[in-house]
Order: C-alpha cells, then sequence, then structure tokens
C-alpha cells in the first residue's frame, strides 16, 4: 500500500506535467497564430478593456501591446458609445456580429474598419469577455466611395440625360405639333385649293384626294383613298382619268380631259421627289371648262366670219379671173397691172381665211379625219415637185435625198401631211435668197420604227431671241417681217399640230443669217395605231 | 546602515523560500526588452550569471516553478543596470499583467470589480506556492477596496511592483482615469502583513 501511493503520486505528477507541457505548447501555438494572422484581434474583458491584442492589431492602431492592454476599448474607436453599445448588443443577442465604425490609431489617424465580434462564453456558458475582428476597410471604403461616387456621376449624368431627352422629347412634341400644324394647314389648302388632287404614293396607291377632286368625279374620299391606280378604274368616272394616267402614271402636262358634258380638266402629274427619291406623284385637275367654253365661241366665231369672208373673196377672185382673162372685154396694160395686184391680194386674203379655218378645225379638234395607208415618200416627192418652178425662177437649188431602202407605208391624212410640209418648204423657198439652196432628207429611224424628214434651207435663219415661239400663233420673226410682208403667222403652229396629231414630233435648228433646218418625225403603223385609239 | 551592494542583496535575497510561476520571469523579460531592447535583456542575464544566480529568460517555461528570489533578483538587477527609478519599478508591476499568460487564463474572473475582487485570492494562488491573498473590504459606494498579502516577506522593491500590479487588476475592471493604489500596511514598516487600498472616483 505504502508503494502503491508513490506510484500514483508519480503518475499524477507525470500527466501534470505532460498537462503543463501541452498547455505550454498550446500558448505558443496561439502565440504564432495570433503573431501571422493579418487581421487584426483583441481580447476585451467584460467591463470592456483591452486584454490582449496579435500583432496585427498593433500594426493597424499604432499601439504597443504594452501601451494598449488594459486600456478601455472605447479609446481606440470614434464613435465611443456606438462600440460599447454594439459590445452589449452583441452579448445580449449572442452570436457574432459586424459593424463599421472609425478606428483611431495611435498617431490619431482616422481608419475606418469593419469590426466582428464574438461573445466569449466559459464551459458553464457563462460570459467571460469578447473577442473582436477588426478589418481595415480603408480600400474597400475608398473603393466603395469611388464607386459610390461614379454611381453618383452617373446618376448625374443619367439624370442629365434624362433632362436632355426630356428636353428633345417636349422639342419632339413642340415639333411634332408645330409638323401637325403645318399639315392641318396644308390640309386645309389642300381642301380649299380650286384645284382638283390626288396624290399616289410610291407604289401608285391614291393617298390623298381633295374636295373639289371629289367633286370633279363625284366620288367620296372614304371609298377611293387606299385603292392602286388599277383598282380605281372600278370607278367608273375615274377610268377616263385613269386610261390618261396609265397604270404607272405617266409624265403628263396640261393634257385636257373631258369629263363630261359641262367639265372639261386639264390634268398635269408632278412627280414628288426628296432628294433622288421619288415616294410619290402629284395630280394635278385644272378646271378649264370655262376657258374651253370661251375658246369655243371665239373659234366658232373666227370660223363663222372666216367662212363668211370666203364667199365673197371667192367672188371677187373669179370676177378679177374673168376681168385678167379678158372675158368681160379687153383691158388695158395699165388697168391689168391694178387688178393682177388685186388679185395676188385677194390670193393672199384667201389663204389666210383658209389658214385660219385650219386654225379653228385644229383648236376644235376636227382636224384630222381622213387617215390613209400611203407612201409617204410620194407625198413629199408630190410637194417638191410643186417647188420646181419657183426655185428655178429664185435661182434656188432643191435638191430631195430619198432614203436608200423603200419606206415602209404609214397612215397618213395625206392632205394634211403634205400641207405641213408644203408650210415648211414655202417658208425655206421664202426666206432663202437667190443662189441658195435647199435640201430635203427623208430616212427611217429606230429599225424603221419612225420617219423623219428634214428641210434645210441657207436661209435667213430665226434670230436666236425668237426661236421659243416659232410654233405659237401669228408668230412672225423680225427680220422676215422687215423683208417679207406677206405670211399669216399661222403655217407653223398648223404644221406642229398636224404632226402632233400624227404622234409626230417636230423641232428645228437654226442660225440667224445661215439658214434653219426643220425636222419632223412620224411614227410607223403601229405607234400610230395605239395614237389614234386615243381619240 | 550602509547600502549593499547588489552581490550582497541578491545573496540574502536567495534566502527567500519560495516560488513563483515562470509566467513572472517571462513578464520582466517582457518588460526589459520592451523598455532596453534585446541588448538590455542580454545584459540582465549576463549581469545575473555574474551574480551567480544566472538564468536564461528564452529557456522559462511559463508555469513552472521558479525561485521568487530569482524574480526579485531580476528587478533589482535591471533597476541597477539601467538606473530606474521607483517609478520604473512601478510602471514594470503596472505592465507586467499586459504580458502575462496566466492573466490572460485568469481572465474568467474579470468580470466586474467585484468579482474580481473576490477572485483575487486564487489569482494569488496561481502564481506563488508560498504566502497568501486576503480580501479586504470592497465598497463600491465610497468606491474603494483593499487586499492583504500574508506570509510574504521578501524585498521592499516587490511592494512597489506589487502596487503597480495591483493598480493593473483594478484599472482592467473599473472604469475610470482616476485609481489611485496606496500600500497602507508593509511588513518592511512592521506591520504584520501588506495592505493594499485601491480608491477611484
Amino acid at each position: 500500500m505504502d508503494k502503491a501511493k508513490p506510484e500514483k503520486k508519480e503518475i499524477i505528477e507525470k500527466e501534470l506535467e505532460k498537462a503543463k507541457e501541452d498547455l505550454e505548447d498550446l500558448e505558443t501555438y496561439i502565440e504564432e497564430f495570433s503573431y501571422f494572422l493579418p487581421l487584426a484581434i483583441c481580447a476585451v474583458n467584460p467591463p470592456k478593456f483591452i486584454i490582449d491584442v496579435n500583432q496585427a492589431f498593433q500594426k493597424l492602431t499604432g499601439y504597443k501591446s504594452s501601451e494598449i492592454i488594459g486600456e478601455p476599448l472605447d479609446l481606440i474607436f470614434s464613435e465611443k458609445k456606438e462600440i460599447n453599445l454594439f459590445l452589449d448588443q452583441s452579448q445580449q443577442k449572442g452570436g457574432s456580429k459586424i459593424k463599421e465604425l472609425t478606428l483611431v490609431s495611435k498617431e490619431e489617424k482616422k481608419i475606418p474598419v469593419s469590426i466582428s465580434v464574438s461573445v466569449r462564453r466559459d464551459n458553464k456558458g457563462n460570459f467571460i469577455g469578447y473577442f473582436l475582428a477588426i478589418n481595415d476597410i480603408s480600400e474597400t471604403k475608398k473603393s466603395r466611395e469611388k464607386l459610390e461616387e461614379r454611381v453618383e456621376e452617373r446618376t448625374e449624368e443619367l439624370e442629365d440625360s434624362r433632362k436632355a431627352l426630356m428636353n428633345m422629347l417636349e422639342d419632339v412634341e413642340e415639333a411634332r405639333e408645330d409638323a401637325e400644324g403645318e399639315k392641318n394647314k396644308t390640309l386645309t389648302i389642300v381642301a380649299n385649293l380650286s384645284d382638283g388632287l390626288l396624290v399616289f404614293d410610291k407604289n401608285n396607291n391614291l393617298s390623298l384626294i381633295n374636295p373639289q377632286a371629289e367633286n370633279f368625279f363625284s366620288v367620296k374620299t372614304k371609298e377611293v383613298v387606299g385603292n392602286s391606280i388599277l383598282e380605281l378604274v372600278r370607278f367608273p368616272n375615274l377610268r377616263t382619268l385613269v386610261n390618261l394616267l396609265g397604270m404607272e402614271i405617266k409624265g403628263i402636262f396640261r393634257k385636257e380631259l373631258m369629263v363630261s358634258e359641262n367639265l372639261t380638266i386639264e390634268v398635269s402629274t408632278v412627280p414628288m421627289v426628296f432628294g433622288e427619291d421619288k415616294f410619290g406623284t402629284l395630280v394635278v385637275l385644272h378646271d378649264i371648262t370655262r376657258e374651253k367654253m370661251v375658246e369655243r365661241i371665239k373659234t366658232e366665231f373666227v370660223s363663222l366670219a372666216a367662212h363668211q369672208l370666203r364667199t365673197p373673196l371667192s367672188a371677187i377672185k373669179w370676177t378679177l379671173r374673168m376681168l385678167l382673162d379678158g372675158d368681160l372685154g379687153e383691158i388695158t396694160k395699165k388697168q391689168r397691172e391694178f387688178i393682177e395686184k388685186t388679185y395676188q391680194s385677194n390670193e393672199r386674203m384667201i389663204n389666210l381665211i383658209n389658214d385660219l379655218l385650219d386654225v379653228t378645225r385644229i383648236e376644235e379638234g376636227r382636224y384630222l379625219y381622213k387617215p390613209v395607208l400611203s407612201a409617204f415618200e410620194n407625198v413629199v416627192q408630190f410637194v417638191v415637185n410643186s417647188y420646181q418652178d419657183e426655185t428655178k425662177r429664185k435661182n434656188i437649188t432643191l435638191e430631195f435625198k430619198k432614203p436608200r431602202t423603200k419606206l415602209p407605208r404609214i397612215t397618213i391624212d395625206v392632205e394634211k401631211v403634205r400641207l405641213a410640209i408644203q408650210n415648211l418648204l414655202d417658208n425655206a423657198v421664202r426666206y432663202t435668197p437667190s443662189g441658195g439652196k435647199i435640201t430635203i432628207s427623208l430616212e427611217s429611224l429606230n429599225e424603221g420604227k419612225e420617219i423623219q424628214l428634214s428641210i434645210k434651207d441657207t436661209g435667213v435663219g430665226i434670230p436666236q431671241d425668237q426661236q421659243e415661239r416659232v410654233f405659237t400663233k401669228f408668230f412672225r420673226a423680225a427680220n422676215v417681217m422687215r423683208m417679207e410682208t406677206e405670211g399669216s403667222g399661222l403655217g407653223l403652229f398648223i404644221t406642229k399640230n398636224i404632226i402632233e396629231a400624227h404622234g409626230g414630233k417636230i423641232w428645228f435648228e437654226s442660225k440667224e443669217g445661215e439658214g434653219t433646218t426643220f425636222f419632223f418625225s412620224i411614227p410607223v403603223k403601229k405607234e400610230f395605231e395605239e395614237f389614234l385609239k386615243e381619240f | 546602515m550602509d547600502k549593499l551592494s547588489l552581490k550582497e542583496e541578491a545573496d540574502r535575497l536567495m534566502q527567500v523560500k519560495g516560488n513563483v510561476r515562470g509566467a513572472v520571469f517571462q513578464t520582466h523579460a517582457a518588460y526589459i526588452r520592451q523598455r532596453e531592447g534585446e541588448k538590455g535583456l542580454t545584459a540582465v542575464e549576463r549581469k545575473m550569471e555574474e551574480l551567480g544566480y544566472p538564468i536564461k529568460f528564452s529557456e522559462v517555461e511559463p508555469l513552472n516553478w521558479y525561485s521568487e528570489a530569482h524574480t526579485i533578483l531580476v528587478i533589482l538587477v535591471a533597476k541597477e543596470l539601467f538606473n530606474w527609478t521607483d517609478e520604473d519599478i512601478f510602471d514594470m508591476g503596472n505592465t507586467a499583467p499586459k504580458y502575462s499568460f496566466i492573466v490572460k487564463l485568469l481572465m474568467k474572473y474579470f468580470l466586474s470589480p467585484r468579482k474580481t475582487f473576490e477572485m483575487t485570492p486564487k489569482y494569488w494562488e496561481k502564481h506563488y506556492d508560498f504566502g497568501k491573498l486576503e480580501i479586504g473590504e470592497f465598497n463600491e459606494k465610497e468606491k474603494y477596496m483593499s487586499v492583504r498579502i500574508k506570509g510574504y516577506k521578501t524585498h521592499p522593491i516587490v511592494c512597489i511592483f506589487h502596487r503597480g500590479y495591483f493598480l493593473r487588476m483594478c484599472q482592467y475592471v473599473i472604469k475610470s482615469k482616476d485609481i489611485t493604489m496606496e500600500e497602507t500596511k508593509c511588513v518592511f514598516r512592521g506591520d504584520p502583513y501588506h495592505e493594499y487600498v485601491a480608491r477611484w472616483k
């Protein structure tokens, strides 16, 4: 028994020694762990005095452990009440809590820190203090502040953008209202315009028709708007207009359209172009019923007057002829001279009356009435032959250049075409001085689709400033007025109408003092047949 | 009476019986290192060796028992080597708990002034294998308390050290910047025990 006690004591002492060594190892371990731990940690006792700190804590606060241990925890914080309250709340509520505070270092530098507190309890659960982990969040806070600044800046930018957008929206709204106002104005103008208006979009769908146009064709906006030009054929009142415009809405300038007995309108199309893009077509309908009526009355008057004048003039002509032929007895030489002059004047008067009658027929639209299939070359030759004597007498060379190949026969009003050529040749002979030359050329163009005639003279030419008016009624150039009193000024007007009535074109090139060349072309057969369908 | 030489004092001190935890050596070493650097610590070790009572601070284990006479001699050597005053010794005592591993372990008793006061004897027992610390009065209303150390007569310099030490213990638990610690009774002044009275405002 005595032996057993020392053995037991020895065992207990060994165990104690072992426990002591373990405890010391543990202390060393904790010290090393604490030393290398980058996070600042301090132990705080219940009355909130710092009782231990690690190396990182000393580095962060600038206090040595000997300086700070034993000091109240709130010494190192700006927010003294808050840190104490925070610890109290942590103790009451338990668990680990985090709070951001400002640490005041030994050098009185203020460092933003994040405090994490853990409440310490012993094995029995008794509260024995706190562990505090203090994390320097200067950089995080700087980053956060920068981020917040950036967010604030961005917010300001966004606010500015928003304001700018609002301003823009207001401007846009204002512009929209202005545009709306302008649109209303335009619509009001369009609605109150005396001319009829039709607007087709780029796909040739009718997008607008004004009230005047509605009246012209007795249609309603809601019925016709949105229809394509093809679909508008369904409306009987619009059919003539659609036929005139064509499916592609061709370019038309002041084309007359008789809508009814009491309504004639002049149709013009205007392409609506923005930059290089065509976005639609405007069809302008101008009521010319009154003008047509006045014109008709005028034409009827001229026609009537001309007819009334021609009868007595014919009687005078035949009487004078009889006198000149001696049917009424011998006349003296002197008397013959006077009667011949009177006869020539009477002839001019008759020609003028004939021209006036032609013009009235042209204006009445009943001029072309005998279209027949003819050999054009023969028609030209006939007229050329009739001027052979006169050109010889005037010592003017007259040349007729015929085509190398035979021309196709074309449908023409021979009498009228002959008159047209005659008018041109007559002018050439009349205004070409002695020794001059007149060249008539006939040729086929566009692979036989057209026949072109040109009459070139070496005459006086047409002054440049008067060339625009050459085809108007009663035009006579100033230079020819000075040298020649004959001529009604209607010949080229009649000629132009004859050529255009055949679907052809007429033009000229002239230089005063050097001569003039008149050209006209007439389409062959098919084109002309199509053309005739329009009448 | 002529002042004793350090050697004489050392030899005389060694007559004191009783042991103390190695943690006390470590807190002394920490304070010397803090004040005088590593060289200062080496100088103390050298002087101790010269006096015939060598000590290697790095080899001290905190929970082992060592002669209290040695720990007191370290204080005396440092005082002489570095010309420390009593104030320095007081500060050494006041700083010691900050470095003590044992103090850290005992912190769980430092819940409140009263609890700390009540646990003081236990605290003594953890450090010393001789002498006894008894609680005196604790008057929270009047703001004072007292403790007594009995059976402990080593060297008067320890009285200064302990005054600083006990003050720190109070500073750990009393939230006042104005705490005083006074040794009201001392065996070296003929009293039967040491008595320390803390007062605060």
